[in-house]
């Protein structure tokens, strides 16, 4: 097992750039903030955002969620309501939502039942998030899931954009539309 | 918004931090009568409380972890019918049972606390149903009896508790300090008090649908004589389960991990074609905070 993150500075996220080239298209480039556990706990107990100002600039946010916790029924409900109480300080937090991806981990331990999936989408759309869930395992401890399963899917459910159908002319008074512009400019 | 406090009272063991945990989940489904349209900023002692539910355990009283940590709870709230409008702010401080009962004992009550008392626009004052620190009266027809037979009298009691007041006398204490503390309310009306009877469950059925007036009455007859004949608080009571069942029973315990809180709990009052109970924890401090809500 890896350790927890630790960080020397603790106001300072670790960072991993990774820039992915599909064997047809352009390159994507992905940053990664690897943030300690704590800054999540410090955003749900006590809504401390000041150190997450970046997270208002992600185009995708990926909501980890700890699949041993999920699958044990004794830690399922508390897992699902810290799940909620984070997507409810985000949604308070961020003035435009991107597209949520729960990534849930350890699917190489077993199935999260599909009423807690549920469970978990109810809340997001009240919320007003679009939310998509995936598995990850990171490892293979049960040596039927090889470990690095989910990983291609997430990225490329990260990387196409949300699954809802692309606007030609989108509502200019929805803030994401300012951020297209933005993207033109830069590129142009 | 106006601020308003509203005060939680009772003994070691009545559960009020418990029902603290729920009302907060209760708050955040928006499906009750009270709703809170966003999340207070600091919540760390209601979720430590809520852990301990939600992982199918009652918070103990022992936990030092949540003894410690600040016990205000702040929350706005909004009624079910505008949700989005928040009408009042209510602050909450949630004091340990051994204080109340120090308070009872001793008559003696910190600055402090005596000052969030005169600050409180209303309480809610908690008995537990079958709590092991709820302390009967003698029964004195059974103790004369015994008293004239000494060799079949129980030994002489411990000297800690020949010191226990009745539990029914506590309460009748404590009311009598929100009687000379609370606010009035917004048009002069009467502080209104809740009085709170947790682990409703735990009661028959028949108990149970005699309704939490008449459980009062048969289990702390002089509090509820009390109730009837005060006036200056304007008190109502309610039976109150916080997940509807007892978690120390397995069956119970593997439903709860399966449909959590969404239908687990529900409060029981009195109605003038009997009891009813509604799966709403929020219902005792909707009741509380109606005058403060139907002024603005």
């Amino acid at each position: 097992m890896t350790s927890h993150t630790e960080l020397p500075d603790e106001r300072t996220p670790g960072f991993m750039h990774l820039r992915l080239r599909p064997d047809d298209g352009a390159p994507v480039d992905l940053l990664l903030p690897d943030l300690p556990g704590e800054w999540s706990t410090a955003l749900i107990d006590t809504n401390r955002t000041d150190r997450l100002a970046f997270m208002k600039g992600a185009d995708v946010i990926w909501l980890m969620l700890d699949g041993r916790a999920l699958i044990e029924p004794q830690g399922r409900q508390l897992a699902l309501h810290r799940a909620g109480v984070a997507m409810q300080r985000m949604s308070n937090f961020l003035s435009r939502l991107p597209p949520l991806i729960a990534v849930i981990s350890r699917r190489d331990l077993g199935e999260i039942p599909q009423s807690a999936l549920d469970d978990l989408r109810e809340e997001a759309e009240r919320l007003g998030f679009d939310l998509r869930v995936t598995t990850i395992a990171s490892f293979a401890d049960n040596g039927i899931v090889p470990a690095g399963t989910g990983i291609a899917e997430l990225i490329e459910a990260t990387t196409r954009g949300p699954d809802k159908p692309f606007s030609f002319w989108p509502d200019p008074s929805e803030p994401a539309s300012s951020r297209m512009i933005d993207r033109l400019r830069r590129e142009a | 918004m106006k601020r308003h406090s509203i005060i939680l009272v009772g003994g070691p063991d009545s559960g009020k931090t418990n029902y603290l945990a729920r009302l907060w989940a209760a708050l955040r489904s928006m499906k009750g009568r009270l709703v809170a349209p966003e999340a207070p900023s600091d919540i760390k002692y209601v979720e430590e409380a809520l852990a301990h539910l939600l992982q199918g355990e009652f918070a103990p009283r022992s936990d030092t972890n949540v003894e410690d940590s600040r016990r205000n709870f702040s929350v706005p709230l909004a009624l079910a019918e505008a949700p989005k409008t928040p009408v009042l702010d209510i602050v909450v401080p949630d004091v340990s049972g051994e204080l109340w009962r120090g308070a009872v004992e001793n008559n003696e009550i910190a600055p402090e606390w005596m000052k969030e008392l005169k600050q409180a626009s209303g309480a809610i004052l908690f008995v537990r149903v079958l709590s092991d620190l709820n302390v009967s009266p003698p029964d004195w027809v059974a103790a004369g009896r015994l008293m004239r037979m000494p060799i079949l009298a129980r030994p002489a009691p411990a000297a800690d508790d020949e010191q226990q007041m009745p539990t029914q006398v506590a309460l009748c204490e404590l009311l009598r300090f929100l009687a000379i503390t609370l606010k009035p309310g917004p048009k002069g009306q009467r502080p209104r008090v809740a009085v709170v009877v947790t682990a409703w469950d735990l009661l028959d059925k028949r108990r149970a649908t005699a309704g939490p007036a008449a459980y009062l009455h048969k289990e702390f007859p002089l509090f509820s004589g009390r109730i009837a004949d005060i006036e200056s608080l304007d008190v109502k009571v309610f039976g109150v389960s916080v997940v509807g069942g007892d978690l120390v029973d397995p069956e119970f315990r593997n439903t709860f991990f399966e449909q959590g809180l969404k239908s687990a709990g529900y409060t029981c009052e009195d109605g003038e074609s009997g009891a009813s109970v509604a799966d709403d924890v929020t219902l005792p401090v909707a009741w509380v905070v109606e005058p403060f809500v139907v002024s603005k």
